[in-house]
Formats: structure tokens, C-alpha cells, sequence
């Protein structure tokens, strides 16, 4: 089957449109391609209050929320997500209800309602909330630290962790930052479900009348580096051991080939005779364009952190001299195909991955990733190891003594 | 297909509810939504079920063209078969299934399902031990059986056994939300196996792999044994594929079945504060209903949704808290377990509970008026289709119709009764199990701060626990 072709609206609506007829539903993502590396200076958490606030969207609704039309139509998942890069509006509803669904997003998209200020006060509320518990949520007390050290300070990842700022936000900051990004010039629709025939028409409907929205400006100081090894050290969640994490940041110009070797490697790498390890598992912290820093987080058996990091280091650095053997290069490929084929089975979990694709190199082509994958022999892990794996990393022991 | 109608509910009630004047004659396509479909259509699983010769109960979800095929081999071993004297066995042996067989040690095992393009579980629940691994299709016959040799040839190195414990008594930090359902649990039930809580410290300490084979050998003999594939696999040549492998399987011999776990629940719980000295709190409200198989499940589940629904906007909406509220449910010896649970602020705590005990009381009178419920409902069907989306959930969904004893179209007839559901039920289910005398709230957090909280909850019992011991107690 060949890959969906996004194509665009006069106003820049980027669309997408995958026909699937396996259940009759479909699942509406609208990503806006600005998130919270964009908030302005002193307003961090903009960006997030936007989402919130864009639910009371709508010029035309009485009661001034899309909540009671999805409601009506008893529409599933219904969520908004703010990441760094970009904010999602998802839902998915029975096929009969998609022009309702066409309706909403395009109130959202083309009808932004100032709110009164008792309301606005009220959701910033709501995200300072989300903030304390985001600070109080286990992974996090680990994850925003270690964000923190693998992208320093000025980077603006460094910026990630919520802050208080939001509090001070006015009506006229919320307004000028939903007039300048929040239009169809910088927003992608995907649509993945079982569509009608005049689905094509139905867009044009309701997204072709207004206009506005460009892509905001890269923010400063994403080329800043790690210059040497860091060490952190924190306690441990709770629920968790001890565990140590390494991270590295990746090359900027990795191809989608070395990215599929690096995820071949994670999925192949086995210490088989370290006792100071309990499990070993690699996650990518993902960017707009590529994948941008690579994580090994170790579960420890003892608390012995020096001796589990000694032996990730020897185990790399086997691969490095060594490379892997052919068949765990095979069995690799076939896991992480497996596992792509099942992140795709939902069609909202498509949606997503289709709107991930489409920044990364413009296309809609979910077998691009699977292509790599098949495409990556062990030579290529070798070169990958050699090239990302450097003595730049950051090390960090939680739950540990020393 | 089924279709369920909306009845005509949606446009009209929508319009007297003030929602921008639906269905008005003047409406413009910009000004005014699309009007509504009279009727949603729900594609749901056709799950084939069998008996192979050999006695294996066989079930297949089809989904031709699928690239994914998820296998399970469900054998009757859940922690519900483990010896008063040996609670949570199956657990361990659970755990201990993924160390490999005497043919393959654990890496090659993993490594034999991984060249399938699949990674091996196992886990004990309350009703059965299931194997269970997602592969390429073309590969699910070899996935099971693989699987077969374990039921065969299972080992548990004792050096894994001893790795296994060891985990165990490194002392963890417990999260407040499971020293809440541990207090929960405790409370309502007696018994913490059935819940994947921690295992009894007693049983892992003492098990031997002797005795983990015997009870595997016990298991993989014990009828009714079945085997689940559900994905892209073709029904006909499916079922003799399955056939062909399961007739190498040890035969299934006929076994006494085990005396059912006595459970020691409270008589009358009352609020429950667990200690837990910081500034995180959380709230939880839990009750014992049907089993899904029982009568009256129906309506305790939708009245479950209602509650769950309801206080997820008191909190979010009233009380501002940026997360509502949050639902598990446990397979308990004592029956099934829904424990709804928040995090909120300490000095929340009191106006969140008061909040919470003054809607249980006026559950029963709550007037469920034919639009929400008609909402709700539809909401409901649809997440079920959703979720057979999955491949995974195709087949978790036949493991539960056959632990359960359930029909192949359990969940047509569900919709139907759904569909044709009668409110009235739901309030009986209010009465039933949400009376405030039947929920076990506990509040876990500061006590100092949360105590007097609970107190102000007028005429139930407020018990403190330590909630250090209760994180010992967890063992983990």
C-alpha cells in the first residue's frame, strides 16, 4: 500500500488523511508546531496555559467549551498534550460523528476566545497544579535533573521542569502568542480512521476560511554542548532500587540509517556476566527533527554504581572493537520491527507517529523507520558505537551510597 | 456491525440543554454543529472457540492481514489455586518461568522468542497463569510452541530463585498511591495475593525449585488448559496448526480443584489514615463488587463509571485539582476490587473527603437523566471498540472470557444489554455497594494534617497506621 501524501490548504493547513476500516472510528490529531522551548522570556508555561485555555475556544459555542459538544458525541480520549516542540488536541469518535469533530477543532483553530480574567486565573491554577505535581511525581524528581545535565543550562531544554512564571501571564501575553502560532500556517490535521468518501471536501469546510499562523523561531542555544562528564546523584524514586542512568547526546546530523543501528544496539546490548546488574534497558530522549540524546538506565543488583558503570562501559566498548554477531543483529531487527508494528495498531497511535514523521522529513511514510531497521548489519552498529559513545556523557547514581 | 441507536436523545436533549441552539432550521453550517448521526456502529471481535482432541481449549480472534499475532497459553494456576499454607506461589513461579527450561536457559529463551520478533511473559493472576508473547505473524505457531516446552521442561535455577529474593528484601520506597491500596486491600479482603502488591515474604523465602516444578508439572496438566491467538492468522488452517502442537502437549488429567481462599475483610470499615510523613496525599475510595461473570456486574461497572465520572469533576473542576481522579480494578480472592484514587494537597484533604462522602450519600437519590446517561454510555461502548484495536487486547480479552467461563460472544450480548439498560439497576448499585457504610476511604499522607480530616467525617471510625510498617509489610 503506498504512503499517505500530506498535502496542504491555501491557508498552510498541512493534512493528512490514512483510511483504516478495521473498527468504525476515527481518531483527529491537531498538532500546532510550537510548544514550551517557545514560551517567552519570564512567561515559562505559556505555552501549556494555551492548551488548557484553548478548550473555551470557539466563537460560536454558547456555553464558551468544546467540553459539552465532546461530550454530546461521547467522544474517547480526548486530551491535549504541551511537549517541548509542539501541542497536540487528539480525540477519536465514531465515524458518523467526524464533521462534528471537523467543527470543534476548526472553533479551536480559527475562533480563539479571550478569556475573563477569573477564568484565566482559574486554569493557571489548574497548571500550577499540574507543576507541583509534576514536581512531586517520582520519575520526574529524576527525569528533569537529568534533562537538566545532559542539555546545561543556557539550552533550553535546561527550561523544561515547570515553573511559576505562568502566574503572572495576562490576557494580552495568551493573545499574542495564540495570534502569532496557533493558526492553520502552522498547524498539521491528521485524520487516521475509517473516513468518508468527501472527507477531502469536509476539511476544506471548515479549515478554509481563516488564516494566520507561522512556525515560531528556533529559540537560542540548542548547539549547547556537554564538554565533559557529569556526574549526578540523587535518591531513588520510590518503587524503584537503586539504578544508575548514562546518557549521551547524539550527533546532530544523525541519518535515519544510524538512528535504526543506535535502537539495534540498545535492543542487542546484554552483560551477561555482570552480577551488579539486575536490567539494563536504552530509551531516546526524542527532538523536532531527530533523535537527540540516548539514555541506558541500569536497575543495580547491589548498590555498587562504580562496578554496574564499568561494566556498560566494557560492554560498549566491546561492541566498539568487536561489533555484534549476525544473528543478534537479526533477532534486534525483528523485535524492534514487531514492536513499531505494534505502537502503530491504534489510530490514534498512528495519528501521532504520522505527525512525528512529518516533522522529521516530511512525509507520512510509517515505513520509513522499518526500512532502516531491516537495512542495519553489524558493521553499521560498530561505526554507531564508535561514533556515539564518546567519554561526554552524564552519570547518574540514584538510591546509591556513593 | 451492531448499531446502537442514540434514540434520538442527543439532538434534542443537546438543544434544551443550551448547546448553541442545535437543530435550529437557521443554523449556518459555521455557526452551528453538524447535527447528530441517529445511530453509532460498534465493530466488535468474533472469537472463535474450540476443543482440541487432546482437551485444549482453543480461542482465535481473526484479524486477516494483520502483521501481529498475540499467543497466550492460559493454564489454571492463578493465586487462587495456591495452598492456604502457600500464598502466592504462582506468583514466584510466575516470575521464574522467564529463567529458561532445561533446554533453553534464560537468555536463549528470550533470545528464541526475540528471532519471532517477541518478547516472553508470564504472569499469575488471580484466576490463571498465563504465557504470553506478541509475534510476527507468520511466527505464532512457533511461539507456541516454545511455550509448549516450558509446560514440559520448565526449570527455576535456584540461583534465580535466590536473584529473585534478593530483589525482594532490598528495602524501596513505597509509593503513597500503593501504601493505599495495600491499606485498601487490607482492610476490604485480608488476603493480598490475587494482587500484585508484593509476594508473601514466608513463600519466597522457603519455595524450592522442586517444589516450583512440581506445581508447574501440577498446572500445565490441569484441565481446563487453553491456548489464545488473536491477530493475522487464518481461522481453519489456525485451529490444525494449534492442534498439531498442542497434541505434544503433557495430557490433561482430571484434578480435585483446590479449597477456595478464606478471606478475613473487616466488618465495617471505617476511614483508614496511613501515614506517610511529606506533602504529597491521596485520596482513595474502594469496594468489592460482582465479578464479571456475576450478576449485577453490569450495572455496578456503569455505576462505577458514573461515580468515577462525577468526582473527577468535583476535583478537577471544583477543587482544581489538575489531575481528577484515577480507577484500578483487582481480582481479589474476595471478589473484584475498584479502587478509585486522587493525589491532592494535604490541606485539601478535608474539603476533598467531605466532598466525597456527601456524594455517596446522595448517590441513591442522584437523578441520572437520559442524556448523561446515554452519554456515558456510548462513551463506554466505544472504549470497549477501542480497545480491541490492539492485538494484545484481542487476545487479553479471550484469556478473560475463558477464565471467566464467559460465552465467545460475551461482548455482543453486552452491548445489547448495555444498549437496553435499564437506570434503575445503577441506582441499586449506588445502594448496593456505594453506601458510605460499603466504601473504604483512605487518606494516605501527613497524619497530623490528614487526621483531623477524617474526623470531620461524622459517624465512621478513623483508624491511623503506621505507614513505615505497612511499606515494610510490602517488602519492597
Amino acid at each position: 500500500m503506498s504512503p499517505p501524501h500530506p498535502y496542504r490548504l491555501p491557508n498552510g493547513l498541512r493534512v493528512v488523511v490514512v483510511p483504516d476500516r478495521w473498527v468504525p472510528l476515527v481518531s483527529v490529531l491537531v498538532r500546532y508546531d510550537v510548544g514550551s522551548v517557545h514560551d517567552p522570556p519570564g512567561l515559562r508555561g505559556l505555552a501549556h496555559l494555551v492548551e488548557h485555555l484553548s478548550f473555551d475556544c470557539g466563537g460560536h459555542l454558547d456555553e464558551g467549551s468544546l467540553w459539552p459538544h465532546f461530550h454530546r458525541i461521547s467522544a474517547i480520549g480526548v486530551n491535549a498534550f504541551t511537549s517541548p516542540w509542539d501541542t497536540d488536541y487528539v480525540e477519536t469518535v465514531p465515524s458518523v460523528d467526524l464533521e462534528t469533530v471537523l467543527w470543534l477543532e476548526s472553533e479551536r483553530m480559527g475562533f480563539f476566545r479571550k478569556p475573563k480574567p477569573a477564568r484565566m486565573a482559574d486554569e493557571i491554577d489548574i497548571v500550577l497544579a499540574e507543576k507541583h505535581w509534576h514536581h512531586t511525581d517520582e520519575n520526574r524528581r529524576i527525569i528533569y535533573p537529568l534533562y537538566e545535565a545532559v542539555f546545561p543550562a543556557p539550552h533550553p531544554y535546561a527550561q523544561v521542569a515547570p515553573s511559576d512564571e505562568i502566574a503572572s501571564a495576562t490576557v494580552d501575553d495568551l493573545e499574542q502568542f495564540v495570534d502569532a502560532y496557533m493558526g492553520p500556517g502552522n498547524a498539521t490535521l491528521v485524520l487516521v480512521g475509517d473516513v468518508p468518501s468527501d472527507v477531502e471536501g469536509l476539511i476544506e469546510k471548515y479549515f478554509s476560511d481563516f488564516e494566520g499562523g507561522s512556525r515560531p523561531p528556533d529559540p537560542a542555544h540548542l548547539d549547547v554542548t556537554l564538554t565533559s562528564e557529569q556526574r549526578v546523584q540523587r535518591p531513588a524514586a520510590a518503587g524503584s532500587g537503586p539504578e544508575l542512568r548514562v546518557a549521551w547526546r547524539l550527533p546532530p546530523d544523525l541519518s535515519e540509517h544510524e538512528l535504526a543501528s543506535l535502537v539495534v544496539l540498545l535492543n542487542s546490548l546484554d552483560i551477561p556476566d555482570a552480577d551488579e546488574l539486575e536490567s539494563l534497558d536504552g530509551t531516546l530522549f526524542g527532538g523536532p527533527r531527530h533523535d537527540e540524546a540516548v539514555v541506558l538506565t541500569a536497575g543495580l543488583a547491589g548498590s555498587d554504581a562504580q562496578a554496574a558503570l564499568r561494566a556498560i562501559t566494557g560492554a560498549l566498548d566491546r561492541i566498539r572493537q568487536n561489533g555484534l554477531l549476525a544473528d543478534q543483529v537479526e533477532r534486534a531487527r525483528r523485535r524492534i520491527v514487531a514492536a513499531h508494528l505494534e505502537a502503530l495498531e491504534t489510530y490514534e497511535a498512528r495519528a501521532s507517529r504520522i505527525a512525528d514523521r512529518i516533522r522529521r522529513d516530511g512525509t507520512a511514510d510509517l515505513d520509513t523507520w522499518q526500512r532502516a531497521v531491516v537495512s542495519v548489519e553489524p558493521p553499521d552498529v560498530q561505526a554507531l558505537a564508535a561514533r556515539t559513545f564518546g567519554p561526554r556523557r552524564v552519570v547518574m547514581a540514584t538510591g546509591v551510597q556513593r | 456491525m451492531i448499531r446502537v441507536s442514540r434514540r434520538g436523545l442527543l439532538r434534542g436533549a443537546g438543544a434544551a440543554g443550551g448547546l448553541g441552539g442545535c437543530g435550529s432550521k437557521l443554523a449556518t453550517w459555521r455557526t452551528f454543529p453538524p447535527d447528530d448521526a441517529d445511530a453509532i456502529t460498534l465493530a466488535l471481535p468474533r472469537y472463535l472457540h474450540r476443543v482440541t482432541a487432546d482437551g485444549t481449549d482453543v480461542w482465535l480472534a481473526a484479524r486477516p492481514g494483520a502483521p501481529l499475532a498475540s499467543v497466550s497459553l492460559v493454564l489454571d494456576a492463578g493465586f487462587n489455586r495456591d495452598p492456604l499454607d502457600r500464598p502466592s506461589r504462582s506468583w514466584v513461579l510466575g516470575r521464574l518461568l522467564h529463567e529458561g527450561t532445561r533446554t533453553y536457559d534464560r537468555r536463549e529463551l528470550q533470545a528464541a522468542f526475540g528471532a519471532l520478533g517477541g518478547t516472553f511473559r508470564s504472569d499469575a493472576g488471580g484466576r490463571a497463569l498465563v504465557l504470553s508473547t506478541t509475534v510476527l505473524a507468520p511466527s505464532a505457531p512457533n511461539a507456541l510452541s516454545l511455550m509448549g516446552d516450558l509446560l514440559e521442561d520448565a526449570e527455576a535455577p535456584e540461583e534465580r530463585l535466590d536473584a529473585l529474593r534478593n530483589t525482594y528484601r532490598a528495602p524501596r520506597r513505597i509509593s503513597a498511591e500503593r501504601l493505599g491500596v495495600a491499606a485498601t486491600i487490607d482492610a476490604l479482603v485480608g488476603d493480598r495475593s490475587g494482587t500484585d502488591l508484593a509476594p508473601y515474604r514466608n513463600t519466597l523465602e522457603t519455595v524450592t525449585p522442586p517444589e516450583l516444578r512440581a506445581t508447574m508439572n501440577e498446572a500445565a496438566t490441569r484441565r481446563p488448559r487453553a491456548v489464545v491467538i488473536a491477530g493475522g492468522i487464518d481461522p481453519d488452517r489456525g485451529l490444525e496448526s494449534i492442534e498439531s502442537i498442542t497434541r505434544h502437549f503433557p495430557a490433561l488429567v482430571a484434578q480435585s480443584p483446590s479449597p477456595p481462599r478464606k478471606t478475613s475483610p473487616r466488618e465495617s470499615p471505617g476511614v483508614i489514615v496511613v501515614d506517610r510523613p511529606g506533602d504529597e496525599a491521596v485520596l482513595s475510595y474502594a469496594q468489592l463488587g460482582p465479578a464479571v461473570n456475576e450478576p449485577g456486574y453490569d450495572a455496578y461497572d456503569l455505576a462505577a463509571t458514573f461515580l468515577l465520572q462525577r468526582v473527577w469533576y468535583q476535583l478537577r473542576e471544583r477543587q482544581r485539582n489538575a489531575y481528577g481522579v484515577l480507577e484500578g480494578t483487582w481480582l481479589t480472592p474476595a471478589g473484584v476490587l475498584t479502587h478509585q484514587f486522587t493525589r491532592i494537597e494535604p490541606f485539601y484533604a478535608a474539603h476533598a473527603l467531605e466532598g466525597l462522602v456527601e456524594m455517596l450519600d446522595t448517590l441513591a437519590d442522584w437523578a441520572l437523566d437520559t442524556k448523561y446517561a446515554t452519554e456515558l454510555r456510548t462513551w463506554w461502548l466505544l472504549n470497549a471498540m477501542d480497545g480491541f484495536q490492539r492485538t494484545r487486547s484481542l487476545a487479553n480479552t479471550a484469556v478473560s472470557l475463558h477464565t471467566h467461563g464467559l460465552p465467545p460472544d460475551y461482548y455482543q450480548q453486552r452491548v445489547k444489554a448495555i444498549d437496553g439498560f435499564d437506570m434503575s439497576r445503577v441506582h441499586e448499585a449506588f445502594v448496593e455497594y456505594f453506601h458510605r457504610n460499603k466504601v473504604q476511604i483512605v487518606l494516605v499522607g501527613p497524619a497530623d494534617r490528614l487526621a483531623a480530616a477524617a474526623e470531620r467525617v461524622q459517624s465512621r471510625p478513623v483508624e491511623v497506621i503506621d505507614g513505615a510498617a505497612l511499606a515494610r509489610s510490602l517488602n519492597r
